[in-house]
């Protein structure tokens, strides 16, 4: 529907893009994932998949895609779920990477929206290749207490958000020490195909404190900057994922510190990867000057979020309660249990792997035998 | 002329590295940033037969001097920093070769899909390069093990120069996987292919890694927050004394090719580790003398070394010695003499002479700004020793666990690659491991070893 759009071509950046991208529909989804995805979307991607495929042309190298969207409302949820599937059809071999908000536990926007995120899900999970997982009681929290905001408004959440998407794609734009684009980023990030969702951290949030990189590596890894609802102690980390940007970074530091908190905390990295996280690092310091960290972590505690949406899900759709909406675009009961038996398969695989140790490698004395420096800690 | 060496760097390790490698070339050979010697120079090396930088450099007919090398990389960010950099002047733009889309820490990328696409331009390169030559002795490639490009596409490129030029020798500095810390998730996958798909191809492979040097750079160089940058320094003095022989007189000159024959026993067990010294800083050499005797002792160290690895735990099987700077033979003699009696240097019994010594005259030179102290005498130590294979059985380990679970196989698989291939590189790397074990067995003295 035209009203964001708008908002948007007049704001002070409209005029920047240009006017043929701006895609929009008239009545709307309704929160509607159905509407979004087979009925209203669907008349208008032929649209929207015409503007993207005139992009791509124009690109010399296409490295992929990134899809920002909520997954509990109607167009994102359902009209990006649809691109994403003809993004992944069309250019089978380029990066698609979405930044999705997640409904949150305690503020809930919409009624439906345990389906129609249930129902991205599914899609996100046979069509997309990274996903970060956001949402909006986190970013509430960071900006009340981090951010130190007392009312903050969308606007300030959309601004943490955009820190972490800038973290995410420095390498691709700017020089480095050690690049990492979103493929290698990807490579390193996704140990089994259906593994790909990643909680994404940045520091330091508060503008006014310069963090050496002592504090950086600790505070991209502290729950306090993790931009999802759900906290990585309760899991374990699979992969994960530190971009650094910054005048004088010392690789030496940034190599010693997160090999120290590995070992220090190496019960929650599982042990059948031996070493759980990549590095990357731009010499370009951010905007606000300083240094900055951008994390993206693969934890197995990612599933209390999925459990938290697949167990909404149930208690409504176990009395069909506002299922004829999605019935009526004609969506039926078998779609319905897909979805979910698709997300409990994932959930099962990321659980499995949160239990299964590995005790036939015992670690080998280190090479030299003695440690190589004092000073880990930080 | 002949003799000439050809320099491949490859992926961002080896551009990086490359970058450093040239500034100091530059330097010692008193080239501009621009490629010209200035006419007196040029007259000063005449009068001391002294202009082999033909070795390394190609001369144009307007005097102007362009390395003899090859910049390649799947990605063009690190090719772009060259290309703008001090010594932008020096590179004709076709010797640095960028694709589009790198390969992503994916050895099947770099070898299959991505690589294929580059792999043309970077050979038409090198052969361009070698027809610029008299006579090409060598190919000296700069990558490291764990990354896309340095390990999958490195392998490529080897295979075709193995292929076409083979009779000449090949050499590689390579960043070996440190054995604590890591950059790369998938590091192990990338080394353990690349080592199993580069053994027949390269005849030597001098082994560093990045946690030794930071150590180094921390405990002798007093660089609290020690980068990339500080590392490539320390890999460049390295590289400039292994062709040092080269490209200045000395009197017991090292080829190449020699490096091969003396320092790899057998052809499987070709991957010598790099000392050097000394290393100190400004203020340090102010205190500390320099003698001869002195930088062979600190070169035997065992923190001296660039890799993880405790000699102690194994027997040399050869060493390469190579002083430069202001020396007699007598002393280095002597030197050598003294390491002999050494008990921490041990030498296999099937290796009764053990040393290759190369003296060279020329006066080592420090890159302005780097915090490496000017020095009139260095030596650079290559040694093969069994312990080394303690490094492979760490680097084996960590690909066993991830091999375990078949993690991130599907991103090799998906780019054209078996799995029969993994299990093919890990059954090789276990038959390296006990190859350097045998080689260690055989070396010891029997109790009941007869005299003659």
């Amino acid at each position: 529907e035209p009203g964001t759009i708008d908002a948007v071509k007049n704001g002070p950046w409209g005029s920047a893009f240009n006017p043929t991208n701006f895609v929009h529909g008239i009545s709307g989804a309704g929160n509607n994932w159905a509407k979004g995805h087979y009925t209203e979307g669907a008349e208008i991607s032929d649209q929207v998949v015409d503007v993207i495929r005139q992009e791509a042309e124009r690109s010399d190298c296409l490295q992929g895609f990134q899809f920002v969207h909520s997954i509990g409302g109607g167009t994102g949820s359902g009209l990006g779920t649809l691109l994403l599937a003809r993004m992944m059809e069309e250019y089978p071999d380029r990066i698609n990477m979405s930044f999705s908000v997640f409904p949150s536990t305690l503020v809930s926007d919409v009624v439906v929206e345990p389906y129609n995120a249930v129902f991205s899900l599914h899609s996100l999970l046979d069509n997309a290749m990274e996903v970060f997982v956001m949402d909006n009681e986190a970013l509430y929290d960071r900006c009340q207490k981090e951010v130190k905001i007392a009312t903050p408004t969308y606007r300030d959440l959309n601004a943490l958000v955009c820190r972490c998407m800038t973290g995410v794609t420095t390498c691709l734009r700017l020089p480095g020490q050690l690049n990492a684009d979103l493929r290698k980023l990807a490579t390193n990030l996704v140990p089994f195909p259906r593994l790909k969702f990643f909680i994404p951290g940045y520091a330091p949030i508060t503008t006014d404190q310069r963090y050496q990189n002592a504090s950086l590596v600790k505070e991209l890894f502290s729950p306090r900057n993790m931009l999802a609802a759900c906290d990585p102690r309760r899991g374990r980390y699979l992969t994960c994922a530190c971009i650094f940007r910054g005048n004088n970074l010392s690789m030496r530091e940034i190599d010693h510190q997160l090999n120290a908190l590995q070992t220090r905390e190496s019960a929650y990295f599982v042990e059948w990867i031996p070493n759980n996280v990549k590095t990357a690092v731009c010499n370009i310091p951010p905007l606000e000057g300083g240094q900055s960290g951008t994390f993206m972590g693969n934890n197995t505690a990612i599933v209390d979020i999925f459990g938290r949406l697949v167990a909404q899900y149930q208690l409504m759709y176990k009395k069909r309660a506002f299922a004829h909406w999605y019935y009526g675009e004609g969506m039926d009961d078998m779609e319905f249990s897909e979805a979910e038996t698709n997300i409990r398969d994932m959930m099962d695989e990321y659980s499995m792997y949160a239990n299964e140790g590995d005790t036939d490698f015992e670690l080998t004395t280190d090479q030299t035998g003695n440690e190589s420096d004092a000073d880990d800690s930080y | 002329m002949g003799r000439e060496c050809i320099s491949l760097q490859l992926g961002q390790a080896g551009c990086q590295i490359g970058s450093s490698l040239w500034e100091l070339y530059l330097l010692e050979h008193a080239i501009g940033n621009d490629g010209m010697v200035s006419p007196l120079i040029r007259e000063a090396n005449e009068r001391m037969f002294e202009n082999a930088y033909d070795t390394i450099f190609n001369e144009t007919e307007h005097g102007q001097l362009v390395p003899r090398s090859v910049f390649a990389d799947l990605e063009p960010t690190v090719c772009d920093e060259i290309r703008s950099g001090p010594i932008r002047a020096i590179f004709n733009p076709s010797q640095i070769v960028s694709g589009k889309e790198d390969a992503s820490n994916c050895y099947a990328r770099g070898y299959y899909t991505i690589g294929r696409d580059l792999i043309d331009e970077v050979m038409e390169n090198i052969r361009k390069q070698a027809e610029c030559c008299d006579c090409i002795q060598s190919f000296f490639v700069f990558h490291s093990f764990g990354g896309g490009t340095g390990s999958g596409f490195a392998s490529l490129v080897l295979d075709n120069i193995a292929a076409e030029f083979s009779a000449k020798s090949r050499l590689a500095c390579a960043v070996y996987p440190s054995p604590r810390i890591s950059t790369a998730i998938v590091e192990p996958y990338n080394s353990v292919l690349l080592t199993h798909t580069s053994m027949e191809n390269m005849d030597v492979v001098f082994l560093m890694d990045n946690e030794a040097m930071y150590q180094l750079c921390r405990a002798r160089l007093k660089i609290e927050r020690p980068s990339y940058i500080n590392l490539n320094q320390l890999i460049a003095q390295v590289a400039s004394t292994i062709t040092c022989s080269l490209r200045f007189s000395g009197s017991l000159n090292v080829d190449l090719s020699e490096f091969q024959t003396n320092l790899v026993p057998f052809p499987r067990i070709h991957f010598p580790v790099t000392a050097f010294s000394p290393i100190r800083t400004p203020e340090q050499a102010y205190h500390e003398s320099n003698s001869c005797r002195q930088i062979t002792e600190q070169a035997f160290s065992k923190d001296n070394l660039f890799l993880k690895c405790n000699p102690s735990h194994g027997r040399y099987m050869a060493c390469g010695l190579l002083y430069r700077g202001d020396l007699i033979p007598k002393e280095v003699n002597d030197a050598i003499a003294d390491i002999k009696n050494k008990r921490t240097v041990q030498f296999v019994n099937w290796c009764p002479t053990g040393f290759k010594v190369g003296i060279n005259h020329r006066l080592p030179v420090v890159v302005p700004g780097s915090d490496m102290a000017v020095t009139n005498r260095s030596l650079c130590v290559l040694s093969n020793n069994t312990a080394i294979g303690e490094a492979w059985h760490n680097l084996d380990l960590k690909f066993d666990k991830l091999w375990s679970k078949r993690a991130f196989v599907h991103w090799y698989v998906n780019e054209c690659m078996e799995e029969g291939e993994f299990s093919e590189a890990r059954e090789n790397l276990a038959m390296l491991e006990q190859d350097y074990q045998s080689a260690f067995d055989m070396g010891r003295d029997e109790p009941d070893d007869t005299e003659f």
